[in-house]
């Protein structure tokens, strides 16, 4: 399923001389292939947590005419240093050219292309689903076997938070939609390649990144 | 020691060594303004609107390699930025910005005078930031004029609101290692060089297609080295123009819309493209969808978002083209291709016979092409022109040769009328020893004029040639060819130039006959210690060709009919 073509040594991070990643991905509940197999670009970025990169990002997206299906960030265990992810949806071939303009954004550390890596993709999801005291229980079975969860009961509603890919979260959608979906939220997906890719930094810090250093060294002493 | 923002940039700019330049002061700059007197080894020249500014900054930029920098209030002195910020980002020029913002208190609340400039200029400018606390100005500032001039240069923006200025500070000079992420390594691929090797090793008609990228790595004497060891002809975009001696028996001339048919013709026909420091702008590729449809195709650019972006390649080098050259003709066997040039020949000659130049002398009115010639000729052709946006800049990149690098400077890739004055005076101020001429019609003068009184006052001496044809005379071209000739909005009265020059203080003169071009030219040179300018009044309906309509395959082009089909 990997795409031969795909395979570009300026948007791979390190992939260490470990086991096949292809090989070690066969686990996990929603993987029926290795790879995200194509169907929509993803695009991983390793950034510098600055406060103008969501603006910056976005405007880079518009301006550079992508239809942009999601975009997310978050921090990671390094201090200051946040993952972005962003998605299009059914345009597999633009990934490329996300990934070079992405890499021209100065907080943009690495970036990774990830629309044909074994990688794992998930969403979370919280659905408000109208209940009565019959259907109550019968959303419940259901949240079993998509591995969803109560989170809020009340007298007329249920939140029920899951996480998946795009293709289980529209399953789970459909089962519950008879009930009636009284409101929904989505966090847009976040992936991570499998296995032993790991996308690190190569040293590079811009002076925002190293004067917060100076700083978190200063309130430590 | 403490200092406040306002000094502060000043010593930045200093460590950065500026020592000029260009803005105008307004209530949110003013605590920058009043400190500047302090630094006595910066000088600063006051435009007369900040647009000039950023296109003398742009200007400077170019001409020596340097940062250029302008320096704006908030508001609407900072919203005049903008075309200037766009110009150069188009156009690769390192620049840095400075405007004064409201207060960070007054931040977000519509404060008078307050305006998202950093929103605003995101999408022309290569960085922006706002500066919020007064310690971290010179982080910003010095990783602004990195960020510049570093990969592929562009302007930069720097915000800063007034209550920055005013606040003071005892931080040290930071210690900044400045390998910043978006900055590409450029380690190459030698597997790749081997393939580029072999693809100009099987070419049996290869181009070389220079552009910007090779002036801005300082790769002229590696591109002549490639061209001249493999046999291989050379066109030039716009801005590639002095890349490559345009009198070398193997350069094309210019390509694209208005190139030279012959470049044209040689790149739809070529097995082999070369593109160095180029980017397949439409203006240069026509239809992609035909373009250079039997070519191979190796492209050399140090954006590596620009590899493979509007055409596709087989051969793709992200670097500075000068070492990648090195590198490239390390192992280059030397080659001939006779045929290919006689090929070329043949379509030069067919140019040549329809050269407007050949029965210009028949009419009464002057054309605009003899005036490119003539000023080509008289001056002996070893000045440094800056072109405005039109039909002059056409004809000027037509009929004016460059033999060296640096000696044009143009806004190409944004077409800013408008650029050619406030520019030039940028490109004077950094190369005083040499003649600079700015080439501009009489629409996009009227756009820029007011920065007459900056050249005055700053004893600038450039040469101003204003060519007159009445018209806005690109646009009147399109009406001409593509709109049945309905010359709406575009026939503009003019005032009188030299009454204009006069009122600056500015000797004049107008000219409109081919004998008198000469003495003119030379009384225009004659004068040293300031500004002059030329009225040159031509042809008002004259089109300039060849023309590939926007859009068309490179090689449909719209001739000028050869003089034996003329009716005499
Ligand atoms: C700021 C700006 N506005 C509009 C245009 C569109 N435009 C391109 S060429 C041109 C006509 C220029 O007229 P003139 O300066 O007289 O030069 P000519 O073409 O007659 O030589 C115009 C309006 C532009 N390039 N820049
Ligand atoms: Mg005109």
């Amino acid at each position: 399923m990997e795409s031969p073509k795909s395979a570009d040594p300026q948007t791979t991070g390190p992939s260490g001389a470990g086991p096949s990643s292809a090989g070690a991905s066969s686990t996990g509940p929603t993987s029926k292939a290795p790879g995200l197999g194509g169907r929509c670009a993803v695009v991983s970025a390793l950034v510098e947590d600055r406060p103008d990169l969501l603006s910056q990002t976005v405007s880079l997206l518009r301006r550079r005419n992508f239809t942009t299906d999601s975009v997310t960030v978050g921090k990671t265990d390094e201090p200051h240093i946040a993952r972005l992810t962003v998605t299009l949806e059914d345009q597999p071939t633009e990934a490329q050219r996300l990934a070079r303009e992405l890499k021209r954004l100065m907080y943009v550390i690495r970036v990774e292309d990830l629309t044909w890596k074994p990688a794992v993709l998930r969403e979370l999801v919280l659905i408000k689903v109208r209940v009565d005291p019959a259907s109550r229980a019968q959303v419940a079975q259901l949240c079993e076997v998509f591995r969803g969860r109560i989170v809020d009961v009340a007298q007329e509603t249920v939140i029920v938070e899951t996480t998946g890919d795009a293709e289980k979260i529209a399953g789970f959608l459909e089962v519950l939609r008879p009930f009636g979906i009284a409101e929904m939220a989505r966090t847009g997906p976040v992936a991570l390649g499998r296995a032993n890719q790991v996308l690190q930094g190569d040293g590079k810090e811009s002076s925002w990144l190293q004067r917060r250093r100076l700083k978190d060294a200063q309130q430590a002493s | 020691m403490s200092r406040t923002g306002a000094q502060l940039i000043w010593e930045c700019l200093e460590r950065e060594g500026v020592d000029l330049v260009f803005g105008y002061p307004g209530g949110a700059i003013l605590p920058a303004y009043d400190a500047l007197t302090e630094y006595p080894g910066i000088h600063h020249v006051l435009t007369r609107h900040e647009q000039g500014a950023t296109h003398m900054a742009d200007g400077y930029a170019r001409a020596s390699g340097k940062v250029g920098v302008a320096i704006a209030t908030s508001g609407p002195g900072a919203t005049n930025l903008v075309t200037g910020l766009g110009t150069a980002m188009l156009d690769s020029v390192p620049m840095v910005c400075i405007t004064g913002q409201v207060p960070t208190t007054a931040l977000g609340g519509d404060a008078f005078q307050e305006i998202d400039i950093v929103g605003i200029s995101e999408s022309v400018t290569k960085h922006n930031y706002l500066v919020r606390e007064v310690d971290e100005l010179p982080f910003v500032l010095k990783e602004a004029f990195h960020v510049a001039r570093s990969g592929r240069p562009g302007p930069v923006l720097v915000d800063i609101p007034k209550d920055v200025q005013l606040a003071s500070t005892e931080e040290q000079w930071p210690e900044l290692q400045l390998r910043l992420p978006g900055e590409v390594d450029l380690d190459l691929d030698s597997k790749l060089l081997d393939q580029a090797r072999d693809l100009i090793g099987a070419a049996d008609r290869p181009v070389i297609l220079a552009g910007h990228g090779i002036l801005l790595s300082g790769a002229e004497a590696q591109v002549k080295k490639l061209a001249e060891t493999c046999d291989i002809p050379v066109s030039l975009t716009l801005l590639g123009k002095g890349a490559f001696p345009e009198q070398h028996p193997l350069c094309l001339g210019m390509m694209g819309m208005h190139g030279t048919a012959a470049s044209n013709q040689a790149i739809q026909e070529a097995d082999l493209l070369i593109a160095l420091g180029m980017r397949f702008d439409d203006r240069v590729t026509g239809n992609l969808a035909t373009y250079s449809p039997h070519s191979k195709k190796i492209h050399v650019d140090i954006d590596a978002a620009e590899i493979g972006k509007n055409v596709a390649v087989d051969v793709g080098l992200v670097g500075d083209l000068a070492p990648v050259l090195v590198r490239l003709l390390e192992e280059l066997p030397s080659k001939g291709h006779g045929a290919w040039r006689a090929q070329i020949g043949m379509w030069h000659q067919d140019a040549d016979e329809r050269d407007i130049l050949r029965r210009a002398r028949r009419g009464p009115t002057l054309m605009a092409a003899e005036v490119m010639d003539a000023l080509w000729r008289f001056t002996g052709g070893d000045v440094i022109n800056v072109t405005d946006v039109g039909q002059h800049q056409m004809w000027e990149a037509q009929y004016f040769p460059h033999q060296r690098p640096g000696t044009l400077f143009t806004s190409g890739g944004m077409g800013t009328m408008g650029y050619a004055v406030p520019a030039a005076i940028g490109v004077k101020l950094a190369r005083p020893e040499e003649e600079v001429w700015a080439i501009v019609g009489d629409g996009g003068f009227q756009m820029t004029m007011c920065e007459l009184a900056t050249a005055v006052q700053e004893g600038v001496a450039i040469n101003i040639a204003i060519v007159n044809n009445g018209y806005l005379g690109m646009v009147r071209q399109w009406q001409e060819l593509f709109y049945d000739e309905r010359y709406n909005q575009t026939p503009m009265l003019a005032p009188d130039f030299c009454r204009i020059a006069t009122a600056f203080g500015i000797p004049s003169m107008r000219v409109s006959r081919r004998d008198q071009l000469e003495a003119t030219i030379q009384e225009a040179q004659a004068h040293r210690q300031g500004p002059v300018l030329v009225e040159m009044v031509v042809e008002q309906h004259d089109a300039v060709f060849p023309m590939v309509p926007a859009g068309a395959d490179l090689d449909a082009m719209i001739r000028r009919p050869r003089p034996d089909f003329e009716q005499a």
